[in-house]
């Protein structure tokens, strides 16, 4: 079963959700929560719930794909068969495999792997719930795992998604606008450079329409990067003296 | 002592003296782990909340074998890189064609070793050549975070010498984040839910005289 494309998806300036064009839906972030992994997060994203662990640095095997001079960062990046309105296939797919890629490819821009060589570092990423936007989620958690990992790092990575659904620039697609509607841009920075380390596009824009969405999403990102620095604090601000 | 949380990438200060992960680009500073920022008068400390052990020349670690070579025996040291203790550094000569490594130090013998040396290889070379190493054979054997490892020590040892002194045990604190237990089991068990605590509280400032109490009033900690 399959929802049908909708007629609409703004009325008045109005998503289907009820949000305005540049609102993003509800985020809860919370760092440290699984016990056996060095470092966790577990991101709520409207109806996305992702959960993710980060293991090592730790000794690599098969030894071959060793660096002398750096870590290699593995990322993993699957959907559980639940996550999804029809069930998921589990194991990894052309899509996940794809995804793994460019997360690890955005992530591998902020962490300093020369400092441990020979080694992994693993990061893991179940999505529970999937509601669109799952990479740029999926980012934003892994890079709140590394850094409760204590594993060394420039800085955090922001993401946020903008694109166009129904002629308009919107900000934070969810599915069904994700689906339906005409492009969809998710893009990851590095908030304290301003360096882009992930940039994709489905669909089609025009140059000016892209630059809009580029900034919407970028300054979605900032907004997404205020709410982990918060999820950071809040794991020891609370016995803290000094809370922020 | 102010301390407050740092996050990667945020900014410490320009022209300061720092001490602990950071990054520098031009003057100004930045933290480039997710720690805790001590301000004193002199410098500015970070202190990890979290991370592995990387082996140092003289650090005194707890290890295992978990393989033997033709003349070496590869320690498990708790962190990304093995400890290799090879059979000059073993406490006596030995004769390689005549004796069996096996008999020696079996796999899974437990050792207080010395990291000799660390270097470009990333391989720690480990010695049982040093007065306070110790093949341990009884006791208990617990695992911490190893940044907390200054904290179970404590300040001029004032942390691990009240414990050894208040619950009556021998407690060995090894760099990488082990912790060797021996004396009565009781005492063991109950000696691993204060460890347990400290850790839990570690960022806490006066410590040691709280869990004194505890101790001294012999309750379990939450």
């Amino acid at each position: 079963m399959k929802l049908g494309k909708p007629e609409r998806m703004i009325i008045n300036g109005r998503r289907l959700d009820g949000r305005g064009l540049y609102e993003l839906r509800p985020i809860k972030m919370k760092v440290g929560v699984l016990k056996n992994a060095d470092g966790s997060s577990y991101l709520e994203w409207g109806g996305n719930k992702i959960l993710c662990a980060v293991h090592g640095p730790r000794e690599l095997h098969p030894k071959h794909l060793a660096r002398p001079d750096k870590a290699i960062l593995r990322c993993i990046y699957s959907m559980a068969t639940f996550s999804v309105k029809e069930r998921k296939k589990p194991g990894p797919d052309r899509r996940s495999i794809e995804l793994s890629k460019v997360i690890r490819e955005a992530l591998e821009n902020v962490v300093f792997l020369h400092l441990f060589p020979q080694t992994v570092i693993d990061v893991y990423i179940k999505v529970l719930q999937s509601d669109g936007g799952t990479r740029c989620a999926s980012i934003v958690a892994a890079s709140l795992a590394l850094a409760d990992a204590g594993i060394p790092m420039k800085d955090l990575v922001a993401a946020c998604a903008a694109g166009k659904v129904d002629g308009q620039i919107v900000l934070d697609l969810f599915e069904i606008e994700d689906n339906y509607g005409e492009a969809d841009l998710p893009v990851a920075i590095v908030p304290k450079t301003g360096e882009i380390v992930l940039l994709q596009m489905d669909g089609n824009m025009t140059r000016e329409e892209f630059e809009k969405a580029l900034e919407l999403a970028i300054s979605g990102a900032l907004k997404v990067y205020e709410l982990q620095k918060k999820a950071l604090y809040e794991k020891y601000g609370a016995s803290y003296e000094t809370k922020r | 002592m102010e301390r407050k949380v740092i996050l990667p990438g945020e900014f410490i200060g320009k022209n300061v003296k720092v001490q602990g992960p950071f990054y520098k680009i031009q003057d100004s500073y930045y933290s480039s782990i997710y720690g805790l920022l001590e301000d004193n008068q002199n410098y500015k400390k970070i202190i990890p909340l979290a991370g592995k052990y990387i082996p140092r020349p003289g650090d005194l670690v707890i290890g295992y074998v978990k393989d033997i070579e033709f003349s070496n025996w590869i320690f498990d040291i708790n962190s990304p890189y093995i400890g290799i203790l090879p059979v000059e550094e073993f406490s006596r000569p030995v004769d390689l064609p005549k004796e069996d490594l096996r008999k020696l130090l079996p796999l899974g013998t437990v050792a207080y070793i010395l990291v000799k040396e660390f270097g470009r290889e990333r391989k720690a070379i480990l010695s049982l050549k040093d007065k306070r190493v110790k093949i341990l054979k009884k006791g208990r054997i617990i695992e911490i975070p190893p940044v907390k490892v200054p904290r179970i020590i404590g300040k001029k040892s004032s942390m691990i010498k009240m414990l050894k002194e208040k619950l009556k045990i021998s407690i060995i604190v090894a760099q990488n984040g082990r912790i060797w237990l021996n004396g009565n089991v009781d005492d063991v068990l109950y000696a691993e839910k204060i460890i347990n605590y400290i850790v839990k509280y570690a960022h806490i400032s006066g410590l040691t005289d709280k869990v004194k109490e505890i101790i001294e009033r012999r309750e379990i900690p939450e």
